[in-house]
């Protein structure tokens, strides 16, 4: 196993690590194909502003999965969906709360050592 | 010399925001009113207003956690003062002061019959709406004075800027935009003067036959 292979399967291996911060997600397309994945999620209450490099009051939220998982099960990657006319990809999870979540995609950045981050926009 | 008498008078500039905060408020319920008895949904008038405040829209971040109200909320702001001369005497100065009336509009991506609602789009719309309300509520006839023809002379709004608010701008959670109208007020401001004191004149003319002034002696007492 090459390098690049070791270091993919490791970032998978953390990604979905049951029992550590691995959340199961479960990710609709919008022709409605689901799947639940595990992956890493993130609901941030607060941002930096990048021209004073003041706190501001904002909230970032977004997930971390398995470019490989996703194809694992028959899904694309997801994207931002800019036509009205379709429905978009849809995550949902529960949080620690115990209250659902539920998200559409602002923006996905996958990478080449198979991980897709997603930027979320609350969704109902 | 001190001032002789204790100053708790608030300035004309403080009294006109919360004026226009008043208005936009009692407004906004006698639209809703009407709308009810026109057989319309009323919420489309529903405007929340908040004075001097930075974060008015922050309960929209709990968006999808917990139920928020989403009416456009409008900030009134007073930004800028600018004294002039012209106009202005001992006992009165004459303002024109810059106020911001923000309307933050939300908007939250949602499923529709044919696929869905864009999140970033509705809150423009909203936004916008709230903009126009208050725009044609200020500019109305029935306040050319703000109510207060007694200090007011002009009001007028300068400008509209569209914008995001920096903590919804990007990738956000939630989607926020805003419309700034600058409206310019110019009213008067007075401060405390001396109370006059009656002076009483003496004065002498002496005339002599053809008439002419031979003497003139003027004194104050």
């Amino acid at each position: 196993m090459s390098l690049r292979d070791q270091a993919a399967a490791d970032l998978r291996a953390i990604l979905e690590a049951e029992g550590d911060f691995a959340v199961p997600i479960t990710v609709t397309s919008p022709e409605g194909v689901s799947a639940t994945l595990l992956g890493l999620v993130a609901d941030i209450g607060q941002s930096l502003d990048p021209e004073t490099a003041q706190a501001v009051a904002a909230r970032r939220a977004s997930v971390s999965l398995s470019t490989s998982a996703l194809n694992e099960a028959g899904l694309a990657i997801p994207r931002a969906m800019p036509s009205e006319t379709r429905k978009p990809w849809r995550l949902t999870w529960t949080g620690h709360d115990g209250l659902p979540r539920s998200f559409t995609i602002i923006e996905s950045m996958p990478d080449e050592l198979g991980i897709v981050v997603c930027l979320l926009e609350v969704y109902r | 010399m001190p001032i002789a008498t204790l100053i708790d008078k608030r300035d004309h500039g403080e009294v006109l925001r919360d004026v226009l905060a008043s208005i936009v408020l009692s407004e906004s319920a006698s639209q809703q009113a009407l709308a009810s008895a026109a057989g319309r949904d009323p919420s489309a008038w529903d405007l929340r207003v908040f004075v001097e405040r930075d974060h008015p829209w922050a309960e929209w971040m709990e968006a999808g956690l917990r139920p928020v109200n989403t009416a456009p909320i409008v900030s009134i702001v007073r930004d800028h003062d600018a004294f002039s001369t012209r106009g202005s005497h001992v006992g009165q100065q004459r303002v024109t002061t810059t106020f911001h009336l923000d309307c933050f509009g939300y908007g939250v991506s949602t499923e529709s019959a044919g696929g869905h609602i864009a999140g970033d789009k509705a809150a423009a719309f909203e936004a916008q709406r709230a903009a126009r309300l208050v725009r044609t509520i200020v500019m109305a006839a029935e306040y050319l004075y703000l109510a207060n023809p007694a200090i007011v002379s002009r009001r007028f709004i300068d400008s509209v800027t569209h914008y995001k608010p920096q903590a919804s701008a990007g990738a956000a959670a939630f989607n926020v935009a805003a419309a700034r109208l600058e409206l310019s007020v110019t009213y008067t401001e007075h401060s405390p003067q001396h109370a006059g004191e009656p002076l009483e004149l003496l004065s002498t003319i002496v005339h002599g036959a053809a008439g002419e002034v031979v003497l003139a002696d003027f004194a104050l007492a």
